[in-house]
């Protein structure tokens, strides 16, 4: 549905010139939900911007629904309002001026439709019962709250029916349980509108919970695309690693085939072909994967180290546990015993580890 | 813009110019150059000039600067009705105000004068506005609204966290005033300085009204009677020299203000939520605020209008008594030249139509392109349409009549019309609502507009639908206000005016200078008639919004 080919984009700014997105392909099947996930100036929504038509880039093809809106080569341009697509913005961008049906309307009577008015009140009634706002029609949106205006901006978004719907992290200026719940309502609504979407957002848990497949960016470039377990049980780089979840990282030695030093001591892991032996490695391990224990008889092969820290989570209790200058983060599920300053024994897992050159 | 290059071109090239203008006759050299400031004369001009300058900007900041701060700052109430009473005092004709004065106090036949030697029978006691100084009092007193606009806004956005942090500091009310406040305040009151100081330097209606009878010249008094001399042929390359040499003090100054409007931008707080700064209780202060703010309105405004209207009914100028009324009259509207008096309303009612609807549009052509590209071209386009400020509008004046008789005559006939005053009008006041346009549009979100494209809306219809709603009450108030200000405006008309093209201002003008005050006074009674329901119209739309700190 979405099809991005070499897109490339540069910013001039006090330093030169800045490579916002650098050669990136990317592929957004019909009905999926893609999310681009990064941290801020990865590029995501540069990319987004150009998929609307917001920003020219400087190089590469876009399609949209099998239409070329954007060649550079060629020179096609499609201007944003030529697009068949929907957006919903940060800000949420509801006009103040109009109330919450004129807001909806008005992409359906001054936009690429313009509908007779007859068609128009269906249309709009309808979108907004989708957003559960059909009730509040008349009120001016300034009256809204945030979540309601959102919900606004997003009924102004499907109204038309666009193929594609791009959402510029939508949710990041709700708060935190609010944002909780639009979440799994914006699911529901894209998914029950039938819509291709591009989601961008900073916020892992969003991507890992609306995305059927995440997208990872850092500097420009993508890093790993997959879906959410995929991207969160097997990082394919040390960033996306780094980026998704927590994760310990502890920096070893190859000591032979299959064989790592570290502070942790030696252990037999499977690593990948491209680790040498005499090369440097960086473990990584995520903190639940991690166990304590006090009990020696296991201990025997595993390091011992001191607690620094506990943090109560509700949940689970999250310990720092220095272990030879290291220092690992341990996440235990329920309550826990053992308290700061005690010596406690790490018990590593045989597998889960991933491991970066 | 173009047309403000032009006419600062043709002002230089005329410079260069002596014998006859224009012509292969013409001798291209430095002799003007060197007649102005080899002239003992022409330095005295510049003495009163600064004089003038400087009284002014004493005068207006003095009055104007405590009034926005107890306006802003202190507790005093109804603040809407100080804000109204500055903002009537800035749009009222300056010439009114000249004229009232001169009623007030001039050496022979003012009421004050008039006052002091009967009660005192002292003659050396008279007071002297006919005078560097004392014009330079009476422009300050026209000026302190604009001290005021231009400083209220330091105050009202200053951010409270400053004063806050100095207070939970420990540190008292007047030491919070004298070393936080204050120094934050100051680059901003610099700023009005410079600006009131500019206007100062090329200011016409004062001077003209009050100085030109008695032969006390500044620079554009003596500009206009270079260029139009009551006898002989009209000298252009003296007045194009100092002109010239006027708008380099000018762009220098204006550079200078600029970076004090930078450095005080700073400090402001941006965001437009209802941050206000923390007021201080007035308590008994109020009457003493009150009767500062009353005492200036009456001898700014007041006073003076009602001597003008007195003086309409009057047959000659006569200090008002009870024994005067006898006089009263209405034969300065009996003997009035009506048919006249028709064509300046025709030509006025034409200028306030034509020229703020032109404004708008170029305005709104100028912010769009400056606040929505990240182009360089940007800058340009700021900085052009801040140049009208830099260029005084006596040299405007004199650069687009120039302009118009020697290059432009030939393919468009426009001088004489009414259409040169739309053009000048259009050029002078374009600074203004370039940047109250661009102070709404910036707060605009940017996501606004693009959701409307990415809505489907056309650039034009984004335009219609969305840009221009929103910045309806904007565009409303620059409106009401160019309107207004090409109402009370004298100093093009004058230059500009021929039989066929006279405004109402220019009339009561020309009425004055003729010797004929009384006549005149009945002219601006009439003018301020028709300007008060205006005037309530401004009242009802200019919220206290930034516009009128964009002036």
């Amino acid at each position: 549905m979405i099809s991005i080919r070499g897109l490339e984009k540069t910013f001039p700014s006090d330093r030169g010139l800045v490579r916002a997105v650098n050669k990136i392909d990317l592929d957004v099947a019909e009905n999926e939900f893609v999310v681009l996930l990064g941290p801020s100036g990865c590029g995501k929504t540069t990319t987004l911007r150009c998929v609307a038509g917001l920003e020219q880039p400087d190089g590469g093809t876009i399609e949209i629904a099998g239409e070329l809106v954007n060649s550079v080569e060629s020179g096609d341009f499609v201007p944003p309002e030529g697009r068949n697509i929907g957006m919903v913005f940060q800000s949420y961008a509801v006009w103040p001026h109009l109330n919450v049906y004129q807001n909806v309307a008005l992409p359906l009577t001054d936009g690429r439709l313009r509908l007779p008015k007859s068609q128009v009140q269906e249309r709009v009634m309808e979108s907004l019962r989708l957003v559960q706002l059909d009730n509040l029609d008349t009120r001016p949106v300034t009256d809204l709250s945030g979540g309601q205006q959102q919900r606004v901006a997003l009924a102004r978004a499907i109204v038309t029916k666009p193929m594609v719907l791009l959402m510029d992290e939508p949710l990041s200026n709700l708060d935190a349980r609010l944002r909780e719940e639009m979440r799994l309502e914006l699911k529901k609504i894209a998914t029950s509108a039938g819509v291709t979407s591009l989601y961008v957002t900073h916020d892992q848990a969003e991507a890992l919970s609306l995305g059927d497949k995440i997208c990872v960016m850092n500097e420009g470039e993508i890093q790993q695309v997959g879906t959410p377990e995929d991207v969160y049980s097997k990082p394919s780089e040390y960033f996306v690693a780094e980026f998704v979840g927590e994760m310990n990282f502890v920096r070893g030695k190859v000591t032979g085939p299959s064989q790592v030093d570290s502070p942790l001591g030696l252990r037999s892991l499977e690593l990948p072909p491209s680790c040498q032996v005499g090369g440097d490695v960086t473990l990584a391990i995520r903190p639940q994967h991690l166990d304590l224990t006090q009990n020696p008889d296991q201990a025997s092969q595993f390091p011992e180290g001191t607690i620094l820290s506990k943090t109560y989570l509700g949940d689970a209790v999250l310990f720092e546990v220095d272990v030879s200058g290291v220092v690992l983060v341990v996440k235990l599920p329920g309550e826990s015993k053992l308290i700061i300053g005690q010596r406690a024994t790490v018990v590593l897992p045989a597998d889960h580890w991933h491991i970066y050159p | 813009m173009l047309a403000l290059v032009g006419i600062v071109a043709v002002f230089v090239w005329v410079s260069f110019q002596t014998g006859v203008i224009g012509t292969d006759d013409a001798e291209y050299s430095f002799e003007n150059y060197l007649v102005i400031f080899g002239d003992p004369f022409v330095y005295e001009v510049l003495e009163n000039t600064l004089i003038f300058a400087l009284a002014t900007t004493a005068v207006s900041l003095f009055i104007g600067l405590p009034i926005a701060w107890v306006t802003e700052r202190t507790t005093i109430r109804p603040k809407e009705l100080i804000y109204a009473m500055m903002t009537t005092g800035l749009l009222v004709p300056p010439i009114f105000i000249g004229m009232g004065w001169t009623f007030i106090a001039h050496q022979r036949i003012g009421l004050v004068n008039k006052l002091i030697k009967e009660i005192f029978g002292q003659e050396s006691w008279v007071i002297n506005i006919e005078t560097p100084a004392g014009m330079g009092l009476i422009e300050g007193l026209t000026l302190a609204p604009l001290a005021f606009v231009l400083s209220v806004q330091v105050f009202r956005t200053m951010n409270p966290a400053l004063e806050e942090a100095a207070q939970t500091a420990g540190m008292t009310f007047r030491r919070t005033l004298l070393r936080i406040t204050l120094p934050l305040a100051r680059p901003a009151i610099l700023a009005a300085l410079i600006y009131i100081f500019v206007i100062g330097l090329a200011t016409f209606d004062i001077p003209a009204v009050i100085g030109l009878s008695s032969n006390i010249y500044v620079f554009s008094t003596f500009v206009f009677s270079e260029a139009f001399p009551p006898d002989g042929l009209p000298e252009y390359g003296i007045p194009a020299a100092l002109g010239t040499a006027m708008i380099l003090v000018a762009v220098v100054l204006t550079i200078w203000y600029v970076q004090m409007l930078r450095r005080s931008e700073r400090y402001q707080v941006v965001t437009g939520k209802g941050y206000r700064a923390k007021q201080i209780n007035s308590g008994r202060w109020v009457y003493a605020c009150w009767a500062f703010i009353c005492i200036y309105f009456f001898i700014g405004l007041l006073l003076p209008i009602l001597l003008v209207a007195f003086m309409a009914f009057m047959p000659y100028i006569t200090p008002p008594s009870i024994k005067a009324l006898d006089l009263l009259t209405l034969i300065n509207f009996q003997q009035m030249n009506w048919e006249y008096v028709f064509r300046g309303l025709k030509n006025t009612v034409i200028l306030m139509a034509v020229v703020p609807p032109v404004i708008l549009l170029f305005a709104f052509c100028c912010s769009w392109l400056v606040v929505r590209s990240r182009t360089r071209a940007r800058y340009l386009l700021e900085f052009g349409a801040f140049l009208p400020h830099t260029v005084p509008r006596v040299v405007m004046s004199v650069g687009a009549l120039l302009l118009a008789l020697y290059v432009v005559q030939n393919y468009v006939p426009i001088y004489g019309t009414v259409w040169i005053l739309v053009a000048v009008y259009v050029i002078v006041w374009l600074p203004f609502g370039t940047r109250a346009l661009n102070s709404s549009m910036i707060q605009i979100h940017k996501e606004l507009e693009e959701a409307a494209y990415t809505s489907g809306l056309t650039v034009a219809r984004t335009i219609r639908r969305v840009m221009v709603p929103l910045l309806r009450p904007t565009m409303f108030s620059v409106w009401i206000w160019t309107g207004l200000l090409v109402y009370r405006e004298m100093t093009v008309a004058v230059f500009l005016i021929s039989q066929d093209n006279v405004t109402l201002p220019a009339i009561v003008w020309g009425r004055w200078t003729m010797g004929a005050p009384t006549v005149a006074a009945a002219i601006t009674v009439l003018m301020l008639v028709a300007f008060l329901p205006l005037l309530v119209i401004s009242w009802r739309f200019a919220r206290r919004s930034r516009l009128t700190a964009e002036m």
